[in-house]
């Protein structure tokens, strides 16, 4: 009768522990299961700004991306590791971290584009030269027009620990910049240039000119001015 | 001296066996002590987690390349900003709750697609013309890395404070919402009158003095976004 008694005493805990858990559980990681809501709030248009940019060019790239920082370790964690050092067959020479710090990740994919062009707004009246039926026109430096890693872009793979948005964000920022670098390396100018001389051939061709040159110059320090003549100039 | 070598026998015996009951009594607890150890141990890892000190970043692994041409006039940019307000929906096992604010903004560029104006488009009659240019499209939306800023957190003590990945998630939404929103925010519309200002200005500046410029109608299956 008393086993029966205690027998029972014990599965109503074991199911008072498993529901328990089950509600830490879902407290804890509910967001996972769509515990959160956002709200709708508006959109604000802050500034309407007239340009004129000609893209020529679009680089897409995926990286990935890891950065760490090292953790101190709690006092319960160095307790941790001496309890493993004292289990049997454990000694110190064997591998054991001793550290007082522990390493924790954050790896992203960060799939961007890059988009090179021309500034039309840098144009000055002596880049344009015009006598008859011919045209002479003068493009201003090729650059790097924008470099877009939108959130959808972007993929936490691995984050270990607690890492603040400003630590994702500036991760992201150096993602952006590696991809603008290599977006050049990989020649985005040249063919920016290339893909505007042929477009601005046809325009002007289009507009009746007979005679057209186009003349370009990227902006590079070390490079001389390039005279690039239009395709098939007369 | 046998009396004396006798009692430091009996005084190694007896250290010895002290030394095995100590040991064998640890043995006993060691499961009880490990036990009691796994709970108290959580207790102490509760603070200084944020108590990082040092941080590497890593050059990253290269995986994917590629380079396409495009023509477009980009003619307008819309700055927008939005606030991404993420609340916790109540439920009776919840203790505490999770608010989340983060501040975003969005650049919008839209322009006309010179690819699409052909021959056919350019009418030329002395020094008129006419040009009919393809409407205004998007060209891209770029969400600002540095414009991303977290305002206001709040996690409860029992639960879980917010993730980067859980963050990007509701920024996902946001992009998504800026995107859907483009319609009313007149962005097309805008970028329409400024291409037709651009081309108009560009077309005087290369001698004709009559200048018309025409928007295409958009077509339905190009409609955006």
């Amino acid at each position: 009768m008393f086993k029966t008694i205690r027998l029972i005493i014990y599965l109503a805990l074991v199911l008072i522990f498993i529901i328990m858990g089950i509600l830490v559980y879902r407290a804890y990681f509910g967001s996972r299961s769509g515990g959160l809501k956002i709200d709708n709030t508006a959109i604000m248009v802050e500034e309407i700004k007239k340009i004129s940019q000609l893209f020529t060019t679009t680089y897409y790239d995926e990286l990935v991306l890891d950065t760490f920082k090292l953790i101190s370790k709690t006092p319960g964690e160095r307790l941790l590791d001496a309890m493993t050092i004292m289990r049997p067959g454990v000694s110190a020479s064997n591998g054991m971290n001793y550290m007082n710090y522990r390493r924790q990740e954050m790896v992203v994919i960060a799939r961007g584009r890059v988009y090179s062009g021309f500034d039309f707004s840098r144009l000055q009246e002596s880049d344009l030269h015009i006598d008859d039926r011919s045209i002479t026109f003068q493009l201003p430096p090729a650059e790097v027009l924008d470099v877009i890693i939108n959130p959808s872009d972007y993929e936490i793979f691995i984050e270990e620990g607690r890492w603040s948005l400003e630590e994702a964000v500036s991760l992201k920022q150096s993602a952006a910049n590696l991809m603008e670098k290599r977006a050049i390396e990989m020649g985005i100018l040249e063919q920016s240039e290339t893909t505007a001389i042929g477009l601005l051939y046809n325009f002007f061709k289009a507009l009746g000119f007979e005679q057209i040159t186009i003349i370009s110059r990227l902006e590079d320090p070390y490079e001389p001015e390039i005279f690039v003549p239009a395709p098939g100039i007369e | 001296m046998i009396a004396l070598s006798g009692s430091i026998k009996r005084s190694d015996a007896i250290c010895n066996q002290l030394f095995r009951n100590f040991r064998m009594m640890t043995a006993m607890h060691f499961k009880k002590i490990r036990l009691l150890i796994i709970f108290l141990v959580p207790l102490f890892m509760l603070p200084s987690y944020s108590c990082s000190f040092f941080k590497k970043e890593k050059e990253s692994i290269n995986v994917i390349h590629q380079i396409q041409e495009m023509s477009e006039m980009a003619t307008v940019e819309f700055v927008v900003s939005k606030v991404v307000q993420v609340n916790d929906v109540p439920d009776w096992y919840k203790i505490g709750d999770r608010k989340l604010l983060i501040s975003t903004k969005a650049r919008i560029k839209a322009g006309t697609n010179m690819k699409e104006i052909g021959e056919e488009d350019i009418e030329i009659s002395g020094n008129s013309i006419e040009l009919r240019i393809p409407h205004a499209r998007v060209i891209n939306l770029n969400m600002d890395p540095e414009s991303i800023q977290e305002e206001y957190s709040r996690t409860g003590f029992f639960r879980r404070s917010f993730t980067n990945e859980e963050r990007y998630g509701f920024l996902v939404q946001a992009e998504k919402e800026i995107y859907e929103s483009i319609p009313q925010m007149g962005v097309l519309n805008r970028a329409n009158a400024h291409s037709v200002a651009f081309f108009e200005s560009w077309l005087r500046a290369m001698g004709f003095e009559q200048v018309h410029v025409v928007v295409k109608p958009m077509e339905k299956e190009a409609k955006q976004p």
